[in-house]
């Protein structure tokens, strides 16, 4: 099993930031990890654009939860393979 | 007008989340759907993307959304929106921009009571729809117009969209909700544009944005005030910026398509809320 598995069990609710193997970068709040995936609820960050008055609504100063959203419940958090994560660290809480 | 084929990549989508696990769903929508936009949004992650583009109104994924989509691939809109859009780049001489266009959130109340599920989100160079299965044509003109007016108008303002300010959003919203009005007719501007008391609006702009007329996006107050959060009226900034415009217009020597090259206080300067 991932090394990366006791570390994520270990500090859920904890937000990260995790490289994986392919360059990329992710982002959020550690909300549960199986043996084979962590799953973050992801830390949104504005990027810009012009819409047509429709926006999203969000909680009060949150996110208001990626999963639950629409109703979906437990259905939508970012799973990332264990195995592909390349480095993890911890943000600190306040950092968004 | 570069219409960029998002069939594909709507196809993997399908083929992938029945392969997958449930709660892996949303990030084979975010790899299939947001994976081939990395390259036009050089400074974000892909999660970033997939937040920004649900947030703008693209489809969450759904373990039966495979008809919805199918259909969407079937309705083939890029014709059509090709088609409203070579009109609007020589009526505006606008520049061609790459066009993105999604199946929209057909199960979000907002979306659907306000909007008649449609939306769409414009970057400098880049613009992107969101459409359910069943949009009017006069509807899906009316998103066309907004959002391309959106275009031509950061095209000749030049700014970066870091340096825009609140006055920016509201006229940029204003000049395409106007466009709406102009090329369309008054009713199918957006009932959020709308505000039934002019003397009212008036009020709404002396009291909460006049004093924050240079507030950078990046403010959380800048999208409180656009969208009407907390105590604000709903579409505040909307609501102003189309009263500011539409009265713009009625200096017979203003057209549109100059308009997009004034600064915003020029325009401030022109309209009913000159001080």
């Amino acid at each position: 099993m991932s090394k990366y598995y006791g570390v994520c069990q270990k500090h859920i609710g904890r937000p990260v930031r995790i490289r994986t193997r392919d360059g990329r970068v992710h982002a959020g709040i550690i909300k549960r990890v199986s043996p084979s995936h962590v799953f973050l609820e992801p830390i949104p960050k504005g990027l810009g654009g012009h819409g047509y008055g429709y926006r999203r609504p969000y909680g009060y100063g949150s996110y208001g939860g990626y999963g639950g959203y629409g109703g979906y419940g437990g259905y939508g958090n970012w799973g990332i393979a264990l195995g592909t994560i390349a480095a993890l660290a911890f943000l600190p809480f306040f950092f968004w | 007008m570069t219409i960029i084929p998002t069939s594909n990549w709507l196809n993997d989508y399908l083929t992938m989340k029945n392969t997958s696990d449930r709660e892996l769903i949303p990030r084979v929508h975010a790899e299939c759907l947001c994976g081939p936009l990395e390259a036009y949004f050089p400074d974000a992650t892909l999660q970033d993307i997939h937040i920004h583009l649900v947030d703008h109104g693209l489809f969450w994924p759904h373990p039966t959304d495979d008809k919805q989509i199918e259909t969407f691939i079937a309705r083939n809109y890029t014709s059509i929106v090709r088609k409203i859009l070579e009109k609007l780049t020589q009526h505006w001489d606008g520049p061609d921009v790459p066009v993105f266009i999604f199946p929209s959130n057909e199960k979000n109340r907002l979306l659907s009571e306000h909007f008649e599920g449609v939306s769409g989100v414009s970057h400098p160079g880049k613009l992107f729809f969101f459409l359910p299965n069943n949009v009017s044509l006069k509807k899906l003109h009316a998103l066309v117009i907004h959002e391309y007016s959106h275009i031509c108008r950061l095209d000749k303002l030049g700014k970066k969209e870091e340096d825009l300010t609140l006055l920016d959003a509201i006229v940029l919203e204003g000049l395409a909700e106007n466009a709406v009005r102009t090329l369309l007719g008054n009713e199918y501007v957006g009932s959020w544009a709308k505000h039934p008391s002019k003397q009212e609006v008036e009020l709404f702009f002396r009291k909460w944005i006049k004093p924050c007329l240079d507030l950078k996006k990046t403010d959380p107050l800048h999208d409180q005030i656009m969208y009407g959060d907390g105590h604000f009226p709903k579409w505040l900034g909307y609501k102003v910026g189309y009263q500011l415009i539409a009265s713009c217009l009625e200096h017979p020597e203003l057209q549109l398509k100059q308009m997009h090259s004034l600064s915003s206080l020029q325009l401030l300067d022109y309209s009913m809320f000159a001080s």
